[in-house]
């Protein structure tokens, strides 16, 4: 991988995702967002980000943990190795537990964090090559 | 023995041994003594009797025998002298009527005179061949008398007499009948044969005393029996030598037979006595029946035996009667007293009487009219108890040491879904089925515990979830082992999940526009150089505000997750000692904004605990921010360290307004406030205290306060000393390379 982690954000809250993008964006992160599974589904093959961040809470009939699943066992899409961090607002309940500690890398309350914690976040992750922050 | 009798045997026993005893002793006296009297002039008469008898007998024998004699001495006689002999011979036998016949013979044997019937008989024989004819052969010179014969029916003796010539003899002296018999055989010229009739002696022997019922008998030397009043029974001669008297007699026959009681030829009992006859060699025995002897005497012991039986049969019907009157009262006292004690108290005892059985009755009328009183009074207690335990909440239930249902009240009936008449007896698992995190459990109620959140399926298939406090009882003496008392907080559960729910939700909602709202605020603060100070100032401000609101909701969730026991730990090797002294400076601020002195008292660096960086952290947080805010202008905070025994304790001081005793109760529950305080700071939501106590323990250490109000308070905590075989333990399932802060976790693995 060269240069920055591409990143994909899977939020449906416009705000929130407006929030991210310009931090990431500002920094320069290569980032696309999405706002349901069946995006995210369809962008991630040709897309293939270093890192998604991926809501729970997302409108339509799969869910981000449904999401979280089939990128995981789905070789099509090749994202076995791809990072993904959980993005929620709900408290850590058994089955969210249960999933992320099987299949995500990460987990994010979003009102616990500052938008710029996004880069701790990233940066926790041992990247061939990261990139310098701030 | 005594004891147990009844009372009318008593009397009857009593009666009996003053009137029945003496009775029977005088009786027995008087009839022994007149028995002995009655034997002794028995033994006198028979005495006599024998004595006389056998006189008689002797004295009729003997005369026969000398007017034998005399008539053999006879010249005409001696000489056989035929024509004067048969004169002479047959005017002697008609003399004497017993005499049934006479022969002369010489001493050839030739008969020379024969009288038969008082008549001279002309037939003729020779007796050479007769037993008699030994007087002339064997020389014996004596007079022989024969054994007495039956031949003719009646008894028959006879008397042989041998001849001898005085001519010869030529000795003078010799006058006497015995003298002239014993001489020699060749004087003797011959023989004279004399029958005797005995039937006359024999009855003047036999025919015993008149006017007693006493008898007499005759027996040889050999004890045959000769002579008997029944002359058909001596005519057999029968052997009596093994009869009492007579085996007596043969002993020593020559002496007298004093009375003895023996047995009679008839097997009889008999008093018997005998004479020995001299010549002859028999005894005349007489005797007396024992039961004639003793006919008075036996009559009046008759008389005293019915005597006797009369009194008591008299005795037993007086005793009787006594006794029933003696013992009247007392049955119906015995009644009265049953029918109380199965429960009739309504009973009056009615005992006409004045004495002391009739004091005793009315004693007992007192006694059931209060224990009467006494039972109702119980009975309304009872009644009490019951409205008061039925209309209990809870399900209480009492057991015995079996576990057995022993009592339940309503609630435990309704919990049952049952009477509680029908789990009366039951066996409280069978009744009650709990589990407990999913597994069967049961409960002990041998000791004192609180089983807390019991689940039970009620027969209804709802699932209750109950509080169980088994109480112990000591010593009951109706057996009850234990009380059980069973608190349903299925609603409360119910409600309180609602609320967590609710609360759970609610947080969530709130954090998404507070997502968005500190995400603008930051990405303001970003571009600060195009703003004034002061709209820089109002944007920290805000974004202040939101990150205390975000503190709140998390800490909401965190309530939600500790009643769930979801709140989970991630442990850490941590400097504490490190950790607190930054914790300190975050505070400081605030502290020094309100005037308040924030010190600390401890080591700067290396005191290692395990811990969860950031729940432990927001402890230490929330306590000084809570002292600080309880803590008026000027005031003072003290934290400091101290390292123990294997665990770091923390305190933290301060001299503010202090903590009410009911306060301190109430301290660490949820959403409890302590009133007063300046209105800021972050810990308003009261759920901080209860979060840290939640944190303390998952780090199994122990939090506790000393407070008094006005003063100031002390909260302090413990936590382990790090140790490293307790740290692999604890990190054991921990995944490695975990990023951790506030709001985000990462794991940095190779995928």
């Amino acid at each position: 991988m060269a240069g920055l982690p591409k990143i994909l954000l899977v939020e449906d809250n416009v705000q929130i995702a407006d929030i991210y993008t310009q931090v990431l964006s500002g920094k320069g992160y290569p980032l696309k967002v999405v706002d349901t599974v069946y995006k995210l589904l369809e962008l991630v093959p040709e897309y293939k980000p270093d890192i998604i961040f991926l809501d729970i809470m997302l409108p339509g009939d799969k869910s981000g943990l449904d999401a979280l699943k089939i990128l995981r066992n789905d070789p099509k899409y090749g994202t076995a190795k791809t990072r993904i961090v959980m993005l929620t607002n709900f408290g850590l309940n058994e089955e969210i537990e249960k999933l992320w500690e099987k299949y995500a890398d990460g987990y994010v309350i979003k009102a616990e964090i500052d938008p710029h914690e996004l880069f701790d976040i990233i940066n926790s992750f041992d990247f061939e090559k990261t990139a310098p922050v701030e | 023995m005594w004891l147990s009798l009844d009372i009318r045997t008593k009397v009857f026993l009593l009666f009996s041994l003053i009137s029945l005893v003496p009775l029977l002793i005088i009786s027995i006296i008087l009839v022994r003594s007149l028995h002995t009297e009655l034997e002794t002039a028995a033994v006198n008469r028979q005495t006599i009797l024998a004595k006389s008898s056998g006189q008689r007998f002797n004295d009729l024998l003997e005369t026969k025998i000398n007017s034998v004699i005399t008539q053999s001495q006879d010249t005409d006689i001696i000489n056989l002298d035929g024509d004067k002999a048969k004169v002479k011979l047959l005017q002697y036998v008609n003399q004497d009527s017993d005499i049934l016949g006479l022969t002369l013979a010489d001493n050839t044997g030739r008969v020379k005179v024969a009288i038969r019937n008082s008549q001279i008989s002309l037939e003729l024989g020779n007796l050479r061949s007769t037993e008699a004819f030994k007087v002339v052969t064997q020389r014996s010179n004596e007079v022989s008398i024969g054994e007495i014969s039956y031949d003719s029916g009646n008894p028959t003796m006879q008397v042989v007499v041998p001849l001898i010539s005085f001519g010869k003899l030529g000795d003078k002296n010799l006058t006497s009948t015995e003298a002239v018999v014993r001489r020699f055989g060749s004087d003797i010229t011959g023989l004279m044969v004399v029958e005797y009739s005995l039937s006359n002696i024999w009855g003047s022997i036999l025919r015993g005393a008149p006017g007693t019922s006493g008898s007499s008998y005759i027996v040889n030397a050999a004890g045959k029996l000769i002579a008997h009043p029944d002359s058909g029974r001596a005519k057999s001669n029968p052997d009596l030598k093994n009869v009492g008297q007579v085996a007596k007699f043969l002993d020593s026959p020559k002496a007298f037979g004093v009375p003895t009681f023996t047995q009679s030829p008839d097997n009889t009992e008999v008093l018997s006595a005998h004479y020995p006859i001299a010549r002859t060699g028999w005894a005349v025995i007489t005797q007396e029946p024992q039961a004639t002897i003793f006919a008075p005497s036996n009559k009046i012991a008759q008389l005293a035996t019915s005597v006797f039986l009369l009194a008591t049969i008299a005795s037993i019907i007086v005793s009787l009667l006594f006794s029933r009157n003696l013992t009247r009262p007392i049955l119906s006292l015995v009644a009265g007293t049953s029918r109380i004690s199965e429960g009739d108290l309504d009973h009056q005892i009615q005992v006409r009487s004045n004495d002391e059985i009739g004091v005793l009755a009315q004693r007992f009328n007192d006694m059931t009219s209060n224990l009467k009183q006494t039972i109702s009074k119980f009975r309304t207690e009872s009644t009490k108890l019951n409205i008061v335990l039925n209309s209990v909440g809870e399900g209480i239930i009492a057991v015995d040491n079996e576990n057995r249902i022993v009592l339940a009240n309503m609630s435990a009936a309704v919990l049952a879904g049952k009477l509680p008449t029908d789990i009366n007896g039951q066996h409280f698992d069978e009744v009650f089925t709990l589990s407990k995190n999913n597994e069967p459990f049961k409960i002990n109620p041998g000791s004192t515990e609180v089983y807390k959140d019991v689940a039970y399926i009620s027969p209804s298939k709802r699932i209750h979830y109950i509080d169980i406090f088994a109480n112990r009882v000591e010593d009951d003496p109706d057996g009850i082992e234990s009380i059980i008392t069973m608190r349903d907080q299925t609603d409360e559960r119910d409600l309180e999940l609602m609320k967590l729910d609710f609360v759970s939700m609610a947080a969530h909602e709130l954090r998404t526009p507070i997502t968005a709202i500190r995400g603008y605020l930051g990405l303001i603060l970003e571009e600060k150089s195009l703003m004034s100070e002061k709209g820089c100032e109002s944007v920290e401000r805000a974004q202040s505000s939101t990150k205390q609101l975000v503190g709140l909701v998390s800490n909401l969730l965190n309530v939600s997750k500790i009643e769930n026991g979801k709140l989970n730990m991630i442990f850490t090797k941590l400097d504490w000692a490190k950790a607190v002294s930054s914790a300190i400076g975050d505070h400081k601020f605030t502290a020094d904004e309100n005037n308040i002195k924030l010190s600390y008292d401890g080591p700067e660096d290396n005191v290692w605990i395990m811990a969860d960086e950031i729940a432990i952290k927001e402890v230490i947080n929330n306590l000084i921010a809570n002292s600080i805010h309880y803590t008026a202008k000027d005031g003072a905070v003290v934290v400091s360290m101290i390292v123990q025994d294997n665990e770091v304790i923390t305190h933290v001081q301060d001299n503010g307004i202090g903590i009410s005793p009911y306060g301190m109760k109430h301290l660490f529950t949820k959403f409890y406030r302590v009133k007063g305080g300046i209105a800021s700071g972050s810990g308003g939501t009261g759920l901080g205290l209860y979060i840290s106590k939640s944190v303390v323990e998952l780090h199994n250490g122990r939090i506790w306060v000393e407070s008094e109000e006005g003063k100031g308070s002390d909260f302090a905590f413990s936590l382990p000393s790090y140790d490293e075989v307790q740290y692999e333990k604890l990190t054991s399932k921990q995944v490695t390379g975990v990023n951790k802060r506030r709001g985000w976790i990462t794991k940095n693995t190779t995928r």
